[in-house]
């Protein structure tokens, strides 16, 4: 009884050796290739040795997502990928993480070669190493592939902007460089901040700028570092919904202004606030700019909020006729009284009352409170607690 | 009031053996239910089945009768399992009892789940053929499944060595 086996595009090593079934089983490919995607990947290694069919399942399995892995393990990787061709052929996802590593221009020069070979890849994270030298964008040059994920730590500086301008099938871009210029606030929070590339530090966020029809699929957006402008040059007139942002004291309001540039209604905005007025501002302003929201997570590191701002909010997410899904965490402050589980759990049904729509909602505790059957409940109710 | 009565579907499997089954049954199978679908009258032939013999039917439709009225996936879900590469190998205590036959049933419950298109008989065949492989070496593996090493010594070096990177836990 024989398999067949398809290897077309498979691994060099095949091509040599003809494959034929010795397997006493007669699975088809696809089905050989959902039994090991059970597999984790060191348990696929040994599969990959067992006979000519299944090395040429397993490898498109263990080739096709090449993520978490250290950089040792990930260069090595690199290596086997640029002596046989047809490996990079199969990788469909590819992260890179050598955020604590010293890079060198060989190593450089390896990622190159195998990303131009990665004719199919369709999601990239690149996690390069902090540098006083200029980032090293060429790596992306030549690249054949369309991708629909892409996150990175390169600076938001025009050569990421010209790759960006190539990649049309992107629908979901993470930027986690920092743009132009520092951003000048808070000192106090240098602790959170990559060093500066000396090169963005001489640039201008003004700098980073798409042509106006790329990104035309682009619905979900994250930026980590980056201010108002590059939001802007990405947000403006395509089809975002879904942002993910950092909010600072110094421009808050301008990030805000610059999400609502999208070409669709935002459904789900996730903020990480470090401005020290966000109990007074920060909802007002989210409401007014935002009305169909589906979901909102709020992360306030500079402020606290008592238990008199948090039942007042309520009424602001009366105007949220959509919200079904709320994250609220924030410090109660040292000098106030820490919230109870019956404070969240009346600040959860006053919510629902001003917020009909809302199904779960998170409160500083980290409890998720949803409506059961006998009022608002959360899932590790503490009784003795309540 | 009496229920409505549940229409009986009658299938043909490859050795001739016949089954009458529920509808809601047989729908677990998207093959059978697009069928079912395509056909506007009541027709008393039996569906032929030329893929599936008599007793892996039968297990089949085991499998179906006990997880009858449970959601189908959809598309959605379906994507999203992929997306996330979901590599879960636990299997209901149930459908652990269920699977536990013989090598040679094994394979052909997998293969009739595949060509009936009951994606969760599918998953559990595979999780346990899975589980199975877990934790053995290659010579264990072919033993197991009685299979042929095609391989030189060279040549399986040659892999072992390609493919270093992936042996961290």
């Amino acid at each position: 009884m024989t398999a067949t086996v398809c290897i077309t595009g498979s691994s060099q090593f095949l091509c040599k050796y003809p494959a034929y079934s010795t397997l006493p089983f007669h699975l088809p490919n696809e089905v050989l290739h959902h039994i090991l995607e059970e597999l984790l990947r060191h348990e696929l290694v040994p599969v990959l040795r067992v006979n000519k069919t299944l090395y040429g399942v397993a490898t498109r399995v263990l080739y096709h997502s090449i993520i978490n892995l250290r950089p040792p393990r990930s260069i090595q990787c690199l290596l086997s990928m640029s002596r046989n061709p047809s490996l990079p052929l199969l990788v469909r996802t590819l992260e890179i993480d050598w955020q604590n590593i010293v890079s060198t221009a060989n190593l450089y020069s390896l990622l190159h070669n195998v990303l131009r070979q990665t004719t199919l890849l369709k999601s990239l994270l690149l996690d390069l190493p902090k540098t006083h030298h200029a980032a090293p964008y060429w790596i992306l040059d030549g690249c054949p592939f369309s991708l629909a994920h892409f996150a990175t730590s390169l600076p938001c500086k025009p050569p990421l902007a010209r790759f960006l301008d190539t990649q049309p099938e992107i629908v979901d871009l993470t930027l986690r460089g920092f743009q132009g210029t520092r951003p000048s606030f808070l000192p106090m929070l240098d602790f959170l901040l990559s060093p500066l590339d000396p090169l963005t530090a001489t640039g201008t966020s003004s700098e980073f700028a798409l042509q106006p029809n790329s990104l035309p699929k682009l619905t979900q957006f994250r930026v980590v570092h980056a201010g108002p402008a590059v939001i802007s040059a990405v947000v403006r007139n395509r089809p975002v919904e879904v942002v993910s942002v950092p909010l600072f004291a110094d421009s808050s309001e301008e990030v805000l202004d610059a999400i609502a540039l999208s070409a669709k209604p935002i459904t789900r905005l996730s903020i990480m606030s470090f401005d020290p007025q966000a109990p007074e501002v920060l909802l007002p302003k989210v409401v007014e700019r935002f009305p169909q929201l589906e979901a909102l997570h709020v992360v306030i590191l500079m402020a606290d909020y008592s238990l008199e701002v948090l039942e007042a909010s309520g009424g602001l997410l009366s105007a949220l006729k959509s919200l079904r899904y709320i994250t609220f965490m924030a410090s109660s402050g040292e000098s106030s009284r820490q919230l109870s589980a019956s404070d969240e759990r009346s600040i959860a049904k006053s919510w629902h009352e001003c917020c009909p729509t809302l199904k779960t909602i998170i409160l500083p505790r980290g409890r998720v409170w949803f409506e059961g059957g006998t009022g608002w409940d959360c899932a590790d109710d503490d009784e003795d607690e309540l | 009031m009496a229920a409505p009565a549940t229409q009986q579907i009658k299938i043909r499997c490859n050795d001739e053996k016949e089954f009458t089954v529920d509808r809601d049954v047989l729908e677990r199978s998207v093959l059978i239910k697009n069928m079912l679908e395509d056909v506007t009258e009541q027709q008393d032939a039996p569906i032929p089945l030329p893929n599936v013999s008599g007793p892996v039917m039968a297990k089949v439709l085991e499998y179906c009768t006990h997880h009858r009225g449970e959601p189908l996936p959809s598309a959605d879900t379906e994507q999203s399992q992929d997306e996330t590469r979901k590599r879960t190998t636990d299997i209901s205590e149930w459908d652990q009892k269920f699977i536990t036959v013989d090598q040679e049933m094994l394979f052909e419950i997998i293969l009739a789940a595949n060509y009936l298109d009951i994606k969760s008989l599918l998953d559990v065949g595979c999780k346990t053929v899975a589980n199975m492989i877990k934790g053995k070496t290659p010579e264990e593996i072919r033993k197991l499944f009685n299979i042929v090493n095609d391989f030189t010594p060279e040549e399986e070096a040659q892999i072992k060595k390609e493919n270093e990177w992936a042996e961290d836990r």
